[in-house]
């Protein structure tokens, strides 16, 4: 284990997976409370299109993940909000097409097979300093509005429409939690990868829901889980040379499923109280 | 506000949706200090006719004013109304405990980025007392009964210190000696300045407290003293021409055609 710290690319990714851990767990709160978890998919998938821009133009493509990511989210809230499509089905339509573009504008320069892999995936090696940088920048901002709109996030989490009636600018601050998901999503995906992320975001929150009925108790259970799957991940992923982004989500899964044995409610739903668990 | 503004004030209000027309030409008021039931069967427009009132439906035509405004121009004026949703099933287990909803209802109060102040904590510990669930308020949402949460949702919208309040059966589900105490708490608030407008199938409950009734069925068929709520008039609206209240026993009961025996709120499904 120490001698794994003292290489640079370990500590970068390490560092990476603190963010990406609390990160993944807070916005996982809102994301599992409210239901968004196909919209936390979507996003992802989103993010390839980003990424194979960036390679096409030769710019970071983190950079031009976060630019078409929030361009993706705020487009699905904008179908889904005219109500004429549900926002599932804006997902799996935009989902798909933004994938397809990625496809599209890859194949149309060929070379870059290998780095595009550690970006489907996730990879220990792929965190350069640059990218740790704009992942704890990122990861700041994201930090940041949740500590400011806290209350705001939990009422349009808890009953939309109540947060609209009492006055809360409640359209606008969807659009915020979209953002909070598109960020969330670019800066884990070096680490954890584009197809693996949203599994991350869910999980650790999944499993906090199973244990507690206190919605701050939740978010901190939540961040202990992402915590322990991200550097318990990353230290199994070198150990055992294994990919970074499915180590990481498997000992997630293997949180959530000791979280499921150990649910309070779990033992109340066999005693019959219906729950969307 | 001056006397004579109707706190809330429709004219020829007509909601249609893309297959449906839910509401057509309703004109009333209701004026400040006033309780109107608004009573009708599913699917006659009651909620739509609140959510109208709320500002989250515009009408397709005819004029609202609430406090003299157009209720989606109200901004920040929405936390002067009070809002009890029909069914809050969806959100019956979310990790969140009554204190917390409670406080939800001053959020819009209390402005974006700011946390609550004592004097927050004292109004949200007020309408908890005045609804009888103080001693709930540490308690989880999850763990609570549907009755109970109806009361926490009700101490939700008063948190705000509302001078409107818009309750769409906030008695569904709640037991009958609850019941009676939720409307003897509506009959204080009233006599304290608040208008209400409460949704409800319990004719016999609403009779006893309504100062006026409005029986809605995509129209506004008939709007009148509680005094008309025995008549026929209200039961055509609700149930049909067929339909006869048989007064006898503390609780009314109704028949329905020829043999069918209904009490007014098992027309309700789920609830
Ligand atoms: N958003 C909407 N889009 C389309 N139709 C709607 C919408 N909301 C309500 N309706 C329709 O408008 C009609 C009135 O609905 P509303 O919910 O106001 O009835 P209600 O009187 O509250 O009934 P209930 O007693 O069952 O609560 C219904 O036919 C319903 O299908
Ligand atoms: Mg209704």
């Amino acid at each position: 284990m120490a001698e794994a710290i003292h290489y640079g690319f370990m500590q970068r990714a390490l560092l990476a997976g603190l963010i990406i851990g609390a990160v993944c767990a807070v916005v996982g709160v809102y994301v599992v409370l409210r239901g968004m978890s196909f919209i936390g998919a979507g996003i992802a998938h989103a993010s390839f299109g980003g990424v194979a821009i960036g390679f096409v133009l030769g710019v970071n493509p983190m950079v031009t993940a976060v630019l078409f990511c929030l361009l993706v989210a705020w487009g699905i809230g904008a179908v889904a909000r005219r109500g004429e499509v549900r926002e599932d089905t804006a997902i799996g339509v935009f989902f798909a097409a933004t994938m397809a573009l990625g496809i599209l504008v890859i194949g149309l320069t060929r070379g870059y097979q290998v780095d595009l892999y550690a970006y489907l995936f996730g990879s220990i090696l792929a965190v350069s300093p640059a990218d740790l940088w704009m992942s704890v920048a990122l990861g700041v901002v994201v930090l940041a509005t949740v500590g400011v709109l806290f209350k705001e996030l939990l009422s349009i989490t808890f009953d939309p429409e109540m947060a609209e009636v009492t006055g809360l600018p409640a359209g606008r601050l969807h659009y915020v939690l979209l953002a909070l998901i598109a960020l969330t999503v670019v800066l884990s995906m070096k680490v954890v990868g584009i197809v693996l992320v949203s599994a991350l975001i869910v999980t650790p929150a999944a499993a906090a829901y199973q244990l507690t009925e206190d919605f701050r108790k939740m978010m901190a259970l939540s961040v202990a889980a992402g915590l322990f799957a991200t550097v318990g991940g990353l230290l199994l992923s070198y150990w055992l040379n294994t990919g970074s982004g499915a180590t990481i989500v498997l000992l997630t899964t293997a949180v959530f499923l000791v979280a499921l044995a150990l649910s309070p409610r779990r033992r109340r739903r066999r005693s019959g109280t219906p729950d969307a668990g | 506000m001056n006397e004579a503004q109707p706190t809330v004030d429709l004219r020829d209000v007509t909601v249609e949706f893309r297959y449906h027309t839910a509401l057509e030409d309703i004109s009333l008021h209701v004026h400040p200090g006033e309780l109107l039931a608004v009573v009708g069967p599913n699917g006659a427009g009651k909620t739509t006719l609140l959510k109208v009132l709320l500002g989250t439906i515009r009408p397709t035509r005819g004029t609202v004013r609430v406090f003299g405004r157009e209720p989606w121009r109200l901004g920040e004026q929405r936390r002067r109304i009070g809002y009890v949703p029909q069914r809050t099933t969806g959100i019956s287990n979310f990790p969140v405990r009554v204190r917390d909803v409670v406080m939800m209802g001053r959020y819009g109060r209390i402005g974006v980025g700011r946390r609550p102040s004592p004097e927050d904590h004292e109004a949200a510990q007020r309408a908890m007392d005045r609804v009888g669930i103080a001693h709930l308020r540490e308690e989880p949402i999850p763990r609570l009964s549907g009755g109970q949460r109806q009361r926490t949702f009700l101490a939700r919208a008063l948190a705000s210190d509302p001078e409107l309040l818009l309750l769409d059966e906030p008695t569904t589900g709640v037991d009958i000696l609850a019941s009676e105490t939720f409307y003897e708490l509506l009959d204080r608030l009233r006599s304290n300045g608040i208008t209400i407008l409460v949704v409800s199938h319990d004719i016999g409950v609403v009779a006893a407290h309504a100062d006026s009734v409005a029986c809605i069925n995509q129209r506004l068929t008939l709007h009148g003293r509680p005094e008309e709520v025995k008549s026929g008039a209200v039961l055509a609206c609700m149930y049909g021409p067929h339909a006869t209240f048989l007064d006898h026993g503390p609780v009314p009961h109704m028949v329905v055609g020829e043999h069918v025996h209904l009490r007014p709120d098992e027309k309700d499904g789920d609830g």
